[in-house]
């Protein structure tokens, strides 16, 4: 089995737009989770996800990794974009499809 | 020591909330702020935080947003506040809003 950090770090290179969030994609389990998938759907391109309510290391591994206690957590192109709030604000300010389309040409 | 100040509200749930003033006072106590609102969106453990400060100036939304959840570490731990929507800005950006902003929880976008 990966050590979760290594599976971390796997998920967030392999996944343009990864999301950590206390649920499933299609039956997110928080508001604040349901939120940022929204944004995603609502943008029209492909992400990942990860529920950590059903691995608990991940959960706390996730926090550690980024320093930052809550869930959802957001990565775009491997790194940390930030929470809900974030990710809302980012999108409203366009700043969010900047990076989407930045990860995209990368590629 | 600051703590054994804190007011506690119980409600009919049994849960434990902080109360609205005091959450405010710990980030005026925490931060150099030049306006700070807390609003409560939903039976007292759900709030939003609009914090101005010249701290924020030229800090990435991750940094700023971390500084509001550590001085607010414990009562986030110990689910007093379960869910905390932040708005923050500097006063430069804050003046470019007009000084206000949307209240609440909107999961639409």
């Amino acid at each position: 089995m990966l050590d979760i950090v290594e599976e971390i770090k796997k998920d967030i290179k392999e996944n343009k737009i990864m999301l950590y969030i206390k649920g499933t994609k299609d039956s997110p389990q928080c508001g604040f989770s349901a939120a940022v998938i929204d944004i995603f759907k609502f943008m029209g391109v492909p992400f990942e996800t990860r529920n950590v309510l059903e691995k608990t290391e991940l959960r706390e591994e996730i926090k550690k990794y980024t320093s930052w206690n809550t869930i959802p957590q957001v990565f775009i192109d491997g790194k940390f974009v930030g929470g809900c709030d974030i990710t809302r604000e980012l999108y409203q300010n366009g700043e969010l499809q900047k990076l989407v389309e930045n990860a995209k040409q990368d590629s | 020591m600051f703590n054994e100040h804190f007011f506690e509200l119980i409600l009919a749930s049994g849960d434990v909330v902080i109360a609205l003033e005091e959450i405010k006072l710990k980030i005026q106590m925490g931060l150099n702020t030049d306006f700070v609102q807390v609003i409560d969106l939903r039976g007292g453990d759900h709030i939003q935080a609009i914090i101005v400060s010249k701290v924020f100036e030229n800090k990435s939304l991750i940094e700023q947003h971390k500084m509001i959840y550590d001085i607010l570490d414990v009562e986030m731990k110990s689910n007093a506040i379960h869910a905390l929507t932040l708005k923050t800005y500097s006063p430069s950006q804050w003046k470019k809003m007009g000084g206000s902003v949307k209240i609440g929880v909107d999961h639409q976008i």
